[in-house]
C-alpha cells in the first residue's frame, strides 16, 4: 500500500494576463495556459500565440496548443507509469501536432476566415487562404488542407508531464522552462533553439515542428521541486533576473499555500507587463509542495545569493561606466592648459564626485561579495537520505542507456554550479503534508473522475 | 506576502529592456578637417537626444557602444554603456588607413559568447540592436572576408544595418554590402549637412527600433505589424523619406522603391473558442470530461 510520499505529489496551476500594450490596441490575449492533474500524473502547458499579422488566430491556435497537450500528455503518463526512453516521446509529440492540426481544420470549418481577417494575408498567401474564407467555403476534405493555413494558429508551446517515476517538459519557440532543485539550485534543463533569437521563434505552425521540438527528462533520481514555465513576456520581463523571479515564487508558495500563492502571484502580473515587457504574461507550473517545504531554508538562501549577484553584476556595470567618465576627464586635464583654470577646476571638481561615486560602489560591491562568501560557508550539507524501496527499484528498472538518453545533448544551464544530490529526500508522510492538498487527493468526487474511461475524452 | 511583493517592489526587479546602438565610424586619415570634425558634432548632439529619448521610454533604456576604425580598430566606449555616461564628448582624431574588416571582425567578436551581446541576451532583455556605420572611402583590408563571416552572425542578421556615405569619394558599394535594406545607404555630400543627418537618423531608427513582437520564424517577413528587422527596416525608411523636406542636401541613395510592408493598425481578432477569459487570470484544473 502506497504512503502519501510514495504517490504522485506534484501540482499544477497556471495563470496569464493579458499583456499591457495588446489593452491598450485592443489586441486580445494571445496567450494560453492549462493544466491538469490527478491521483497518477500532472500535466500543464503554456502557449504564446505569435503577435504578427499572418497569425490572426494565434489566440486560438495557442488554447488548441495547451488543451491538446494537457490531455495528450496525461494519457501518456497513464500508459507509461515507467519511463521508457526518449523514443517514446517522439509519437507523443507527433499526436500533440497532428490534434492540433485537426482542432485548426475543425475551427477553420466551424468559422471560415472573414473577410476582415483575409484583410491581413498577404498577397503570397492569400490565393491558398480564399477557399477557406466565408465568401467561398470550400469544397476540399480536411485532409488535404495546405499547410500554410495553419500559420494563422501560429504559437510556442512548452508543456510538461510528472507522474511518480519521472517528469518531463516539451518544447518548442520560445519562451522559457526553469526548474527549481532540492538543493535551490535552478537551471533550464530544455536545450535552447538557436533558431529562437530575439523576436523570430520557431512555432507549432512551422512545417518542420515536429524536429523543432525539444525535451527534457527529469529521472526519479534528479526530481525537481518545482518547474515552471512561462511565455516571453515574462522572461522578457525578468531578463536575467527570471531565476529570482521563480524562487520567489517558489518562497510565496511555501509561505501561503500553493492555490492562495497562485492567485497572489496572479494579482501581480497586471503590474509586471506593465513595468516589464508589455506582452501577454502567463506562467504555468508544476510544484511538489511537500518537497519544496522541505527546501524552504535553500530555496530562501539561493534568493538571496541570487540578489546579490544581481547587484554586483549592477555594480560592476556601474564601476565600468565611471571608470569611463574618470578616464575621459583624466584625459582632458592632461591635455588642458595651465591657464584654463575655470575649466581645470570644474573637471577636477567632476573627478572628485565620480570617484567618491566610485568609492562608495566599491565599499557596496565588498560588503555584498563578504555576505555572499559567508553565505557559502555556512551553506548546509544536504545529507543523502537513504534511498527508499520505492526510488531504487525504479532506479533498476531504468536501463543504462535510458540515463544518458534522457540527458539533453546540451549541458543544461545552471545559475550555479552546486550539484544536485544524487537522491531527493523522500517525504515524511506526516511532517510535510501541505495546508492544502491536491483535490485529487482529497475529493472522492475527483478520483471519480479518473475512472472515466479515455473513450469519453 | 511580503517577501514577494518587496522583491516585486525594488525598482531593479523588473530591469528595463536595452535597445543596443552601434556606432562604426571611420577615423581614417582621409576624413581629417571637416568631415570627422562634422561626425564629432553629429555624436555631441545626438547624446543629449538619445539620453532624452532613452529617459523618456518607461520599460526600455538606450545603451551605446563606438567603435573607430583606421589602421586598426579600437572601442571608444568599454561596452554598452548607458548615456549618462557621456558628459562630454571626445573628439575622435582622424588618421591612418581604412581597416573596416578589423571593425566586422571586433564587431563579430563582441556578438558573440561572453561579449557585449552574448546568446542569453537574445533570448531576454534586449531588442535588435541598431548599427549606423559611418564612412568615407575605401576599405584597405579584407573587408569583405570579415563581412561574410559577420553575415553569419545571428545578431548581426537581426540588427537595422544603417550606413551613411560621407562625401564623394565614399565607396557606396562597400556600404551597399554592409547594409540589408538599400535605401538606408543615405549619401550626405554637403558635409554642414552631417550633422543634423546622422541626428535625425539615429534617433528615429532608435525609437522605432525599440518595439517588437513575436513572429513566427518561416515568414517573417511577412508579419505585417511585427516590427522584424525588415520592417523597422521599411518603417525607418518610410519615416527619413516623409521628413525629406527638412533635409534639402542630403540624399537616399537612388534605388527603387520595393513595395512597402503596410504598417497598418492592428485589428481585434475575435475571441478564443477557449473558455479561457482574458479577465480571469487564474486558471483552474481542465478535467478530463472536457477534453
Amino acid at each position: 500500500m502506497k504512503k502519501i510520499g510514495d504517490i504522485m505529489n506534484y501540482e499544477g496551476f497556471g495563470i496569464r494576463h493579458i499583456g499591457a500594450s495588446h489593452i491598450q490596441k485592443e489586441i486580445v490575449c494571445q496567450d494560453s495556459v492549462q493544466y491538469h492533474q490527478d491521483l497518477q500524473c500532472a500535466a500543464a502547458a503554456v502557449s504564446d500565440g505569435h503577435g504578427g499579422q499572418p497569425y490572426f488566430r494565434s489566440d486560438r491556435g495557442s488554447a488548441f496548443a495547451v488543451q491538446i497537450s494537457c490531455r495528450y500528455i496525461t494519457e501518456f503518463l497513464h500508459q507509461h507509469p515507467d519511463f521508457s526512453g526518449e523514443e517514446s516521446l517522439q509519437p507523443l509529440i507527433r499526436q500533440i501536432l497532428q490534434e492540433w492540426y485537426d482542432a485548426v481544420k475543425k475551427d477553420l470549418l466551424a468559422e471560415p476566415f472573414t473577410e476582415s481577417e483575409l484583410e491581413r494575408v498577404t498577397e503570397r498567401n492569400l490565393p491558398s487562404y480564399l477557399p477557406f474564407s466565408e465568401k467561398h467555403r470550400t469544397d476540399i476534405p480536411p485532409e488535404e488542407f495546405p499547410h500554410s493555413l495553419f500559420q494563422a494558429y501560429g504559437a510556442t508551446l512548452i508543456c510538461m508531464g510528472f507522474c511518480e517515476n519521472y517528469g518531463f517538459a516539451l518544447h518548442i519557440g520560445d519562451g522559457k522552462c526553469v526548474a527549481v532543485y532540492p538543493d535551490g539550485r535552478t537551471d533550464e534543463p530544455v536545450p535552447w533553439d538557436e533558431n529562437c533569437h530575439l523576436n523570430l521563434c520557431t512555432s507549432i505552425c512551422d512545417t518542420d515542428a515536429e524536429q523543432e521540438f525539444r525535451f527534457y527528462v527529469w529521472k526519479k533520481s534528479e526530481m525537481p521541486v518545482a518547474v515552471f514555465a512561462a511565455s516571453d513576456g515574462i522572461d522578457d520581463s525578468f531578463a536575467e533576473r527570471l531565476h529570482n523571479f521563480y524562487l520567489h515564487v517558489a518562497i510565496e508558495f511555501i509561505s501561503c499555500g500553493l492555490r492562495k500563492g497562485v492567485q497572489e502571484i496572479a494579482k501581480q502580473l497586471p503590474g509586471i507587463s506593465e513595468r516589464g515587457s508589455q506582452d501577454d504574461v502567463s506562467v504555468c507550473g508544476m510544484i511538489d509542495m511537500f518537497a519544496l517545504q522541505e527546501a524552504k531554508t535553500v530555496i530562501q538562501r539561493k534568493a538571496e545569493s541570487l540578489q546579490r549577484n544581481a547587484m554586483l553584476s549592477a555594480i560592476a556595470q556601474k564601476l565600468t561606466e565611471l571608470q569611463f567618465r574618470c578616464d575621459k576627464i583624466k584625459r582632458i586635464l592632461n591635455a588642458c592648459p595651465e591657464e584654463e583654470q575655470e575649466k581645470i577646476k570644474r573637471n577636477e571638481e567632476k573627478l572628485e564626485m565620480l570617484s567618491s561615486e566610485m568609492e562608495k560602489l566599491l565599499q557596496q560591491k565588498a560588503e555584498l561579495e563578504k555576505e555572499e562568501k559567508e553565505s557559502e560557508l555556512s551553506e548546509p550539507v544536504l545529507e543523502e537520505e537513504p534511498e527508499s524501496e520505492v526510488s531504487a527499484s525504479a532506479l533498476k528498472e531504468e536501463p543504462e542507456s535510458e540515463d544518458s538518453a534522457s540527458a539533453p545533448e546540451e549541458e543544461p544551464e545552471s545559475e550555479d554550479s552546486a550539484s544536485a544530490p544524487e537522491e531527493e529526500p523522500e517525504s515524511e508522510v506526516s511532517a510535510s503534508i501541505p495546508e492544502e492538498k491536491p483535490e485529487s487527493e482529497v475529493s472522492d468526487s475527483d478520483n471519480k473522475a479518473i475512472l472515466i474511461s479515455e473513450e469519453d475524452w | 506576502m511580503d517577501n514577494f511583493s518587496s522583491f516585486l517592489g525594488a525598482p531593479e526587479a523588473i530591469p528595463k529592456r536595452v535597445m543596443p546602438f552601434f556606432f562604426l565610424i571611420d577615423t581614417s586619415k582621409s576624413m581629417e578637417g571637416k568631415k570627422i570634425g562634422a561626425v564629432n558634432a553629429a555624436i555631441e548632439e545626438i547624446l543629449p537626444d538619445l539620453r532624452r529619448l532613452s529617459d523618456s521610454q518607461a520599460d526600455s533604456e538606450i545603451r551605446l557602444a563606438i567603435l573607430k576604425f583606421s589602421s586598426g580598430c579600437e572601442w571608444v566606449t568599454p561596452s554598452l554603456i548607458s548615456l549618462d555616461s557621456f558628459d562630454d564628448w571626445e573628439p575622435l582624431v582622424a588618421d591612418g588607413l581604412t581597416d573596416l574588416g578589423y571593425a566586422f571582425d571586433e564587431l563579430n567578436r563582441q556578438f558573440s559568447e561572453n561579449g557585449f551581446l552574448s546568446r542569453s541576451s537574445a533570448s531576454s532583455g534586449f531588442y535588435a540592436p541598431v548599427i549606423m556605420l559611418l564612412s568615407d572611402g575605401d576599405p584597405t583590408d579584407d573587408w569583405y572576408g570579415a563581412l561574410k563571416k559577420l553575415q553569419n552572425n545571428k545578431w548581426y542578421q537581426s540588427a537595422i544595418k544603417i550606413a551613411i556615405a560621407i562625401g564623394e569619394d565614399a565607396n557606396r558599394e562597400v556600404l551597399q554590402k554592409s547594409i540589408r535594406n538599400p535605401e538606408l545607404l543615405f549619401s550626405v555630400n554637403d558635409i554642414s549637412n552631417l550633422k543634423k543627418v546622422v541626428k535625425f537618423i539615429a534617433v528615429t531608427s532608435s525609437q522605432i527600433a525599440s518595439t517588437s513582437a513575436a513572429v513566427g520564424k518561416e515568414n517573417p517577413q511577412q508579419s505585417a505589424n511585427v516590427i522584424t528587422p525588415d520592417a523597422t527596416e521599411e518603417q525607418i525608411v518610410k519615416n527619413v523619406r516623409n521628413s525629406l523636406d527638412d533635409f534639402a542636401d542630403f540624399e537616399p541613395e537612388p534605388v527603387p522603391i520595393p513595395a512597402s510592408v503596410p504598417l497598418s493598425p492592428p485589428v481585434s481578432v475575435p475571441p478564443p473558442i477557449s473558455e479561457l477569459d482574458s479577465t480571469d487570470d487564474v486558471v483552474g484544473p481542465i478535467d478530463e470530461e472536457d477534453w
